[in-house]
């Protein structure tokens, strides 16, 4: 595995893709119920975003560390971009933009900054932010970015195994924001997860004290896509 | 002049929100608690980072330390950032993958933990770094919440990373 890696290649400064310009589409928002029962409105593009999360770990590499790259292909593929996570791990691992050792269990993580140099790569300009609140993080979902958020997954799934020392060490795309429809107030978020493989982690819900805990107490990093998604 | 030292919780912020942690250190790996020590000649927080593997259902594994770095106590600045195979934070340690049992069987009995050991660090960290012996018991439980927290052979990186701090702890 080691060979295929040891060159250092020229970085075409060009998007892999280019995306060509469209009409800017509204987030649609619609009335919806909660798992609780709780009335909401849903902005974002939940049920069409579903089919972008798949479990992590389905590339030729055998690297299995890669939600922050899956969240990458995820959000590429809500702008129209076709790729899959084998070529964004591919794309990743050639240019040093992911982790690589022996083990390939512990392969393709990223940092914030990878991640954002990868969808900038494909034509997706985006940046890391600090975003540090539920509200900026509603914003930027309502507005129709591409959101990768970094989480704890042990809060994010009620899991002990996997609280560590409580740090952000695992990446999600948030796809929608569950709004009380008479106070406007945050319910909660949906997010695509690739870390457990459950069908229900495809636009799942996530009410607002478990992001808190999992996201905003982590410190609130994201990567953001500079525009809108205007693929609708 | 009295000196001020940025609290526990205050160096663990600054790391969270550091350039190392959004350019240097992947969102995977998991990043170690801060550990107080006087090993760069002042006072400091030492961190480190080993990647993981989350499976569901299996207990973390962690590989050996990867990488290190220390923050200055007075004012949070960087002191060093090294790749542990250039510059290892410890002698030849003879370390392997390692799985990680959860410290307690719920989220809230880990977060209480966690939150337990923020408080006694930032009781004792003052202490040691001005080198006064600090309250006995407190020590004694701090070492006991690491215990927990960091079972062996993972508390050995923590030793490994403030031998003097776990002397101090322990003495």
């Amino acid at each position: 595995m080691g060979s295929e890696f040891d060159s250092i290649r020229e970085v075409p400064r060009q998007p892999i893709i280019e995306m060509s310009a469209d009409t800017l589409h509204e987030v649609p928002a619609i009335h919806d119920t909660l798992p609780d029962g709780r009335e909401t409105i849903v902005i974002g593009d939940v049920e069409r975003c579903k089919e972008f999360n798949h479990l992590q770990g389905d590339n030729s590499l055998g690297f299995r560390g890669t939600c922050g790259l899956v969240s990458c292909e995820d959000v590429l593929r809500q702008f129209g971009v076709q790729v899959t996570e084998d070529d964004v791990v591919r794309h990743a691992a050639e240019r040093g933009l992911c982790y690589v050792t022996d083990d390939p269990d512990h392969c393709g993580g990223t940092t914030v900054s990878d991640q954002a140099q990868i969808l900038r790569d494909y034509g997706v300009p985006a940046h890391p932010e600090q975003l540090g609140s539920l509200e900026r993080l509603s914003e930027c979902v309502e507005s129709g970015r591409g959101v990768i958020a970094e989480v704890n997954a042990g809060y994010l799934w009620n899991d002990a195994n996997y609280v560590g020392s409580g740090e952000f060490n695992h990446a999600i795309c948030v796809t929608g924001v569950a709004r009380d429809p008479h106070t406007g107030e945050i319910q909660g978020f949906f997010i695509n997860d690739s870390g457990r493989g459950y069908p229900e982690d495809s636009g799942r819900f996530v009410d607002a004290d478990t992001m808190r805990m999992a996201w905003e107490e982590a410190q609130g990093m994201c990567v953001v896509t500079d525009l809108p998604n205007m693929e609708r | 002049m009295t000196t001020q030292l940025l609290t526990y919780k205050e160096i663990r912020q600054r790391m969270q929100r550091h350039p190392i942690r959004q350019s240097e250190v992947p969102i995977e790996h998991e990043v170690s608690l801060p550990v107080p020590t006087l090993r760069c000649g002042q006072p400091a927080f030492g961190f480190f980072a080993c990647s993981a593997s989350r499976r569901p259902g299996q207990p973390t594994r962690l590989s050996p330390p990867d990488r290190w770095w220390a923050f200055r106590a007075q004012g949070g600045q960087l002191l060093g950032y090294n790749l542990s195979a250039v510059v290892p934070f410890a002698a030849s340690p003879a370390w392997t993958d390692v799985e990680v049992p959860a410290p307690s069987p719920t989220v809230a009995g880990v977060r209480q933990l966690l939150a337990d050991i923020e408080a006694m660090h930032e009781a004792l960290a003052p202490e040691f770094f001005a080198g006064n012996a600090g309250d006995a018991e407190s020590r004694a439980a701090l070492v006991k919440m690491l215990r927990q927290f960091a079972p062996d052979p993972l508390l050995q990186q923590y030793r490994a990373m403030a031998p003097d701090f776990f002397a101090w702890l322990e003495k």
